[in-house]
């Protein structure tokens, strides 16, 4: 026996277990920090991990989440975790917690270190995306502003080019199509030779018997009446298409004004101002909303569901593929049954303590059989308050997201609404409500968000910006209430923002009958450009049209010969 | 490494039970193959370091079916796969998949099961092949290279000489 057993083995075993027993914490550590840095795209940090068997406890101390767009912020930083885990699951690999308690979470807080990870674990797409974001985040509004820079309308013509000239050849496509219907029907119509047979024949009966006449002119007519007949079915048809080819010489011609009244919103300088408030504020608020959605969108796929759907289906090499089997009472691979948080909420520079209750936190909902909720409530300075509800059902497709949110009496102050280099807006004083809703239904958003703006002290402008954006400064400035309505539409990856507020009038108002000038001369430049781009098609339109006139014009000279010998 | 492959032929031409040289190489062959992390290793490790199996071989056995088991990662997945859907199996699968023991090891799991299956497979043949091998060795190979011109050659060469004194080191 001793042969086979080498005693000072077992001593090294146990060694190695121990070794693995006392790394336990620092290897949790590294696989949290390693694997949601991946996820991330940034440091996630962890200042300590401790793991205990009895009960089975995972404690995390200060996790850090970086802002992958601003290395020096975090988006998330929590000051404890506690989680009471299923010791017999986590022997089935599962990760069960009946509670997990979130302590001092904080929002946007900043870093001591850079936590740029410099795409280092990022796959290739993901390098590309974030690029693309960064570029994408070069933007200056005062570009768009009345008086600053009115666009060029050659600059816009070669932009929209292509797709004019694809909606004025789809009117042109239509009118060929008619126009080579009518050199095929207009064979149809009674010929010159088959006038003068007729012709022929009438004087022929002129020199008949009394009974022979009476046959041949009642034969004649009857002959004539088909050939009318068929002039008329032409006729009528020639009417119905002159008609529809000079509609679509009209919209043609129309398209021109139409695609620059259309056009001119679009670069931020509509007749009357509608929407300035969107141009003035939206890249601002189209930010936070992004950046809103993007988290929303992460957390959405982590935590209900939705990234397993969309989950490779061949495991990475060396990790091999779990294979379910039906199971009594079957359970996730991750689960947190119930989440207590608490901690502060900033926004706009105003500090909101919340706590709240997260429930049924899985990736895998179908299995768990009920949806992810969500409950919180805070309170801010001055008497703010805020209560977010919300469910998140991913059982089963398509998944259904509600949120449900209020912020009453909400005190902003020295809130930066734009921070463009021409028209800085900063909200130095103001209180305001906003309550809205969110529903998300397989990834299409429908949301509302309703502010009213009391007690407002705008300080706008830096004071070099020229006339136009000081008159705009100064109407901003003369705000002292407003409501603004925001509305998303569209999907989470291409969501369509909808602004409209009470801004717009009063602006517009203020900014005064030079600026409209300006703007109408420049919309003119832009009719007139694009009426010279669109001409050849346009003229093109028209000659098929006189070639229509040509036809008809055989047509009546027909029926009048037809007529003219009918007995 | 010379050190190890010295040990290796030092055991190879001992006294040593070929069962226990192919004994070495067989949990080399269940560890190598499957994922490092699988439960079902530690207590490998334990038998490994516990029966008196030659370490220097089973490294580099152990090495070896490592490599092997990277290339065929792709065919040990799709061998797991289709054993945990064959439908004559389901009821074995499920059974076991409720108890808690079998679901630690992670026998669900394609590339272990499809590792450990191959291992098995293997082991039977391998290890007659290893104790036939290192017996026909020791009978016949042995004396022949030890008196063979080759041999002298090794010895007379610097490299050959420095191998022969770790070699030599080792008998005693």
């Amino acid at each position: 026996m001793s042969q086979w057993i080498r005693w000072w083995g077992l001593g090294l075993f146990l060694l190695i277990v121990l070794i693995i027993w006392l790394g336990t914490n620092p290897l949790i550590k590294w696989s949290i920090e390693s694997a949601g840095s991946q996820a991330v795209g940034a440091k996630v940090e962890l200042d300590s991990v401790s793991f205990s068997f009895n009960p089975v406890t995972l404690e995390l101390e200060r996790l850090q989440v970086t802002n992958p767009a601003e290395p020096m912020r975090n988006s998330v930083e929590a000051g404890r975790i506690e989680l009471a885990l299923d010791g017999f699951a986590l022997l089935r690999r599962q990760f069960i917690a009946e509670n997990m308690a979130v302590e001092e979470l904080r929002f946007n807080t900043e870093r001591e270190r850079s936590g740029d990870i410099g795409g280092r674990t990022l796959s290739r797409e993901r390098r590309e995306a974030r690029r693309a974001e960064a570029e994408a985040e070069d933007f200056d509004i005062s570009r768009i502003l009345p008086g600053l820079e009115l666009p060029d309308p050659s600059a816009i013509v070669a932009e929209e080019r292509e797709r004019l000239q694809g909606r004025i050849s789809e009117l042109d496509q239509e009118a060929a199509a008619i126009e080579r219907d009518w050199e095929e029907r207009i064979r149809e119509l009674p010929d010159r030779d088959t006038v003068d047979g007729h012709r022929a024949r009438l004087d022929e009966i002129g020199d008949m018997d009394r009974l022979r006449r009476a046959a041949a002119t009642r034969e004649l007519r009857d002959d004539i009446n088909d050939d009318l007949d068929r002039v008329r079915s032409l006729r009528e048809r020639m009417r119905e298409d002159r008609e529809r080819v000079g509609e679509l010489q009209s919209r043609a011609r129309a398209m021109p004004g139409e695609e620059a009244s259309r056009l001119m919103p679009a670069t931020g300088l509509g007749d009357g101002f509608e929407g300035i408030t969107r141009q003035l504020l939206g890249e601002e608020l189209s930010t936070w909303i992004l950046r809103g959605l993007e988290a929303y969108e992460m957390a959405s796929e982590q935590l209900a569901g939705r990234r397993a759907e969309e989950e490779d289906p061949r495991p990475p090499r060396g990790e091999g593929e779990y294979i379910r089997f039906p199971e009594d009472d079957p359970l996730p691979r991750f689960l947190i049954k119930r989440a207590a948080l608490d901690g502060v909420f900033d926004m706009a520079g105003n500090p909101i303590d919340f706590d709240g209750r997260i429930e049924n936190i899985t990736h895998e909902p179908a299995i768990w059989g009920r949806p992810m909720t969500l409950n919180i409530d805070g309170r801010g300075e001055g008497g703010a308050e805020l209560a977010v509800n919300g469910s998140f059902d991913h059982r089963e497709s398509p998944s259904r997201d509600e949120l449900e949110f209020s912020l009453e009496r909400f005190s902003f102050s020295d809130a930066t609404i734009s921070d463009s280099s021409r028209l800085p807006i900063i909200l130095e004083q103001s209180q305001a409500d906003f309550d809205g809703n969110l529903v998300v239904t397989e990834g299409r958003l429908d949301s509302t968000l309703n502010s009213r703006f009391t007690g407002a002290r705008f300080n706008a402008g830096a004071g070099d910006g020229g006339d136009v954006i000081d008159r705009l400064a100064r109407a901003i400035e003369g705000v002292d209430a407003f409501n603004m309505e925001l509305g998303l539409g569209g999907t989470l990856r291409s969501p369509e923002i909808r602004l409209r507020s009470d801004l717009d009038r009063i602006i517009g108002n203020a900014i005064g009958d030079e600026a409209r000038r300006e703007l109408a001369q420049a919309r003119e430049a832009l009719e007139e450009e694009l009426q010279a781009e669109l001409r050849p098609q346009v003229e093109r339109l028209a000659e098929r049209e006189r070639q229509l006139e040509a036809y008809q014009e055989q047509i009546e000279e027909r029926r009048t010969a037809l007529r003219d010998i009918r007995p | 490494m010379l050190k190890i492959i010295a040990r290796i032929l030092r055991v190879l031409n001992s006294e040593t039970a070929p069962a226990q040289i192919a004994a070495a190489v067989i949990l080399a062959l269940f560890m190598g193959l499957s994922p490092l992390g699988a439960p079902h290793n530690l207590f490998l490790l334990l038998l490994v370091l516990v029966l008196r199996v030659n370490l220097s071989l089973f490294i580099v056995c152990f090495a070896i079916f490592s490599g092997i088991a990277w290339l065929l990662d792709p065919w040990a997945h799709a061998l797991g796969l289709a054993l945990l859907q064959a439908e004559a199996l389901q009821g074995v699968w499920t059974a076991l998949y409720n108890n808690g023991f079998w679901r630690f090891l992670g026998f669900n799991n394609t590339l272990t099961l499809g590792t450990t299956f191959a291992a098995l497979v293997l082991s039977v043949p391998l290890y007659f092949a290893v104790t036939w091998g290192v017996r026909n060795y020791r009978q016949h190979v042995l004396e022949y290279v030890r008196r063979s011109r080759i041999m002298l050659a090794f010895k007379s060469n610097k490299w050959g000489r420095r191998f022969y004194s770790i070699y030599s080191t080792l008998d005693r």
